[in-house]
């Protein structure tokens, strides 16, 4: 089971803001800040705290919490 | 310190904290308190290196410092580092990577013309002087040298010589600039490896070519190279004996028992780590024996074993003796009139190093590794960097003669018959300079580091000193002092600022390795002739405390000037007319240049 509670967690600190302004729909179109630089540092601290290694086209594009969740399950369970 | 700064602290220190956390601890320290000393560092780099920030401030927080890092741009150096010095940072970091001089440069080089080649190099050396001239201020510069993204490529292909090439025009260009210096990336990058090191997703799309563990790692060098960001100067390595310089023990096992040999394990570990401490003597550290043993034991093995690497010559001060270790350490802190701080441990007792630990939280301690061939790399990666971070000059290579013959003057005194007899026959003589700018790198340096002998402990960047050198108002006197037994190299420096019709004390240090024979006295010769020179009525000094320089608490008592307050914290100030001012002398010294 991935634990949503630190994907929420690892993003609030990554994207420097609070992490109850998170929800399901946080995304790089409405979380400030979110650029693509945070983008990369936010997958370099996922894959460091989840122990996996998210593939170069996620890495780039899952830009939202639904997409990084759905990626890390994947690369949990694969 | 608050248990939350404690536990962010903790967080920072563990090898293994993952990047959420550090940034977690980063923002509960950014907001504590406490206060840590505050430093800025800028950043210019021809590609992303956007954590380096985060981590360069770890490892600022556990030396105690609080850094304000400002990134920079992407790939605008002269931009960059003109912005970075208007906005007045403490230290610079150059980071030029090899393969985004051009695009993809390594790929392009293995087809391009020399002149081609040369010429897109050559650019960026040329912004890259253009830059370091326009950070002529800031008082620290470290230029990264340059490594291969893909060192696959076999040795005197185009890329290992366009790369060789490269580094020796970086290397020149900080040679050409005292505030610079080239931190080597090579080995650095060998110990992490590049398969860890790079990570080719990020640098495909974001120019970002590090990963997090090595820009980590990238960071700690950088704390190692800028003396943990200024904090800490080492000068002593004390050594134990048995189990530390040698396999087994000397009291017991006796001069044919012990382990110690070139050939054979593990006495061979136990030569390699001499061979180590030998190089790092040869460079000026300032070697001590702290052996709890019989001292003709050791006596004799030093003389007498055959592998034995160190020497007695080697060993500037030692306490082979059955007393504990901190009190040992203590007594050669006072023997070598060095701070305590300055020391590095190494003893292969858990016992001894948390004793050393608990009382003297001050010293640097390392306990000799139970896996026994960890024992070189432990010097070699840890121990070593303390000492060399600073790129030690040709003068300190001669330090441990010096604090040798310190050593004899001190014997040799016991038969005059009354100090100022030894003082006359030492032969001590002044040598000394203003605004001598060809010396401001050793000046800055004497400045960093002189904590007991230091009046008011204003330290200044190799920018600050070039500057007031410029002034017209102002003069940085520096001055060597030499005796019949030694050449003491550059030893004290003082400066004055006029203001109206007087002249003030902006600093005055010296070394303590000079301190009671005079020197301190007789340099006033030349500050009080200068300033009546220029018109000054008034002379005007300060004595700020610190936790180091009780020495001095009194010196302008002793020198003559009259006190016109005492501050609270113990910070005095003083004035008197120049006009046949009467300052207490040392009639025995030669000043020249007076």
């Amino acid at each position: 089971m991935l634990d949503r509670g630190l994907v929420k967690k690892v993003m609030a600190s990554v994207l420097e803001v609070d992490e109850a302004s998170l929800n399901d729909d946080s995304s790089m179109d409405n979380v400030p800040g979110w650029d693509s630089l945070k983008q990369m540092n936010l997958v370099l601290a996922l894959e460091e705290s989840f122990g996996v290694s998210i593939p170069d086209e996620d890495a780039g594009n899952a830009t939202s919490y639904k997409l990084l969740a759905l990626v890390l399950e994947e690369q949990l369970a694969g | 310190m608050v248990n939350q700064d404690k536990d962010a602290l903790a967080v920072l220190a563990r090898a293994d904290a993952a990047m959420v956390e550090v940034l977690g601890a980063l923002k509960a320290l950014d907001q504590s308190a406490a206060t840590f000393r505050t430093l800025k560092v800028g950043i210019a780099a021809n590609v992303t290196v956007d954590l380096l920030a985060n981590y360069l401030r770890r490892h600022a927080y556990l030396a105690g410092v609080r850094l304000e890092v400002a990134k920079g741009n992407y790939d605008d150096l002269v931009g960059d580092v003109q912005a970075h010095a208007q906005a007045g940072v403490d230290l610079l970091l150059i980071l030029p990577f090899f393969d985004n001089l051009q695009p993809a440069w390594e790929t392009q080089l293995e087809t391009l013309d020399d002149a081609t080649r040369k010429a897109a190099q050559a650019d960026y050396l040329s912004r890259l002087q253009l830059a370091l001239q326009s950070a002529a201020g800031v008082g620290q510069v470290l230029l990264l040298g340059a490594h291969l993204w893909n060192p696959q490529v076999a040795h005197g292909s185009p890329q290992q010589q366009a790369l060789d090439a490269f580094n020796t025009g970086l290397a020149e260009a900080a040679a050409a600039h005292a505030n610079t210096r080239l931190l080597e990336m090579a080995g650095l990058l060998a110990r992490v490896g590049t398969r860890q090191a790079f990570d080719a997703r990020f640098y495909l799309r974001a120019k970002a070519p590090y990963t997090t563990p090595f820009i980590d790692q990238l960071a700690r060098e950088v704390a190692l190279a800028t003396r943990q960001f200024g904090s800490v100067f080492h000068k002593v390595l004390v050594l134990d004996g048995d189990n530390t310089l040698w396999g087994g023990i000397i009291g017991e096992d006796g001069l044919d028992g012990v382990k110690l040999d070139p050939y054979s394990f593990p006495g061979n570990v136990f030569w390699t780590v001499q061979q180590q401490f030998k190089a790092l003597e040869a460079q000026g550290v300032l070697l001590c024996l702290n052996s709890k043993n019989n001292a003709a034991d050791v006596e004799e093995l030093m003389r007498e074993h055959p592998a034995m690497v160190l020497r007695v010559g080697h060993i500037v001060a030692r306490r082979v003796n059955w007393d504990d270790k901190p009190s040992n350490l203590r007594a050669l802190a006072a023997e070598l009139n060095l701070g305590l701080d300055s020391f590095v441990f190494i003893d292969d007792s858990a016992f001894e190093i948390e004793a050393v630990r608990e009382q003297l939280p001050q010293v640097t301690v390392f306990q000799v590794p139970k896996v026994l061939h960890d024992y070189p790399a432990l010097v070699r990666e840890q121990v070593m960097p303390l000492f060399l971070a600073g790129g030690v000059s040709a003068e300190s290579r001669s330090k441990t003669q010096q604090y040798k013959s310190l050593a004899e003057a001190a014997k040799a005194q016991a038969s005059f018959g009354s100090q100022e007899e030894y003082l006359r026959s030492l032969a001590l003589s002044i040598s000394l300079q203003r605004d001598a700018s060809t010396q401001v790198a050793r000046i800055t340096e004497l400045i960093g580091k002189s904590n007991q002998f230091n009046l008011t402990t204003t330290r200044l960047q190799a920018g600050d000193v070039a500057a007031l050198m410029e002034r017209p108002d102002a003069t940085v006197y520096s001055f060597s002092v030499s005796d019949r037994l030694a050449e003491h190299g550059l030893t004290g420096v003082l400066i004055t600022v006029d203001e109206g019709g007087d002249t003030v004390v902006h600093s005055f240090l010296m070394s303590c390795r000079v301190i009671g024979r005079g020197v301190e006295f007789a340099i006033w010769r030349a500050v009080v002739a200068d300033a009546l020179a220029r018109g000054k009525q008034r002379l005007r000094a300060s004595y700020r405390k610190t936790a180091k320089n009780a020495l001095v608490a009194d010196f302008y008592d002793r020198l003559g000037l009259t006190r016109t307050n005492e501050a609270d914290d113990g910070s005095r100030s003083y004035e008197a007319p120049l006009a046949n001012l009467q300052l207490a002398e040392s009639a025995w010294v030669e000043l020249r240049n007076a």
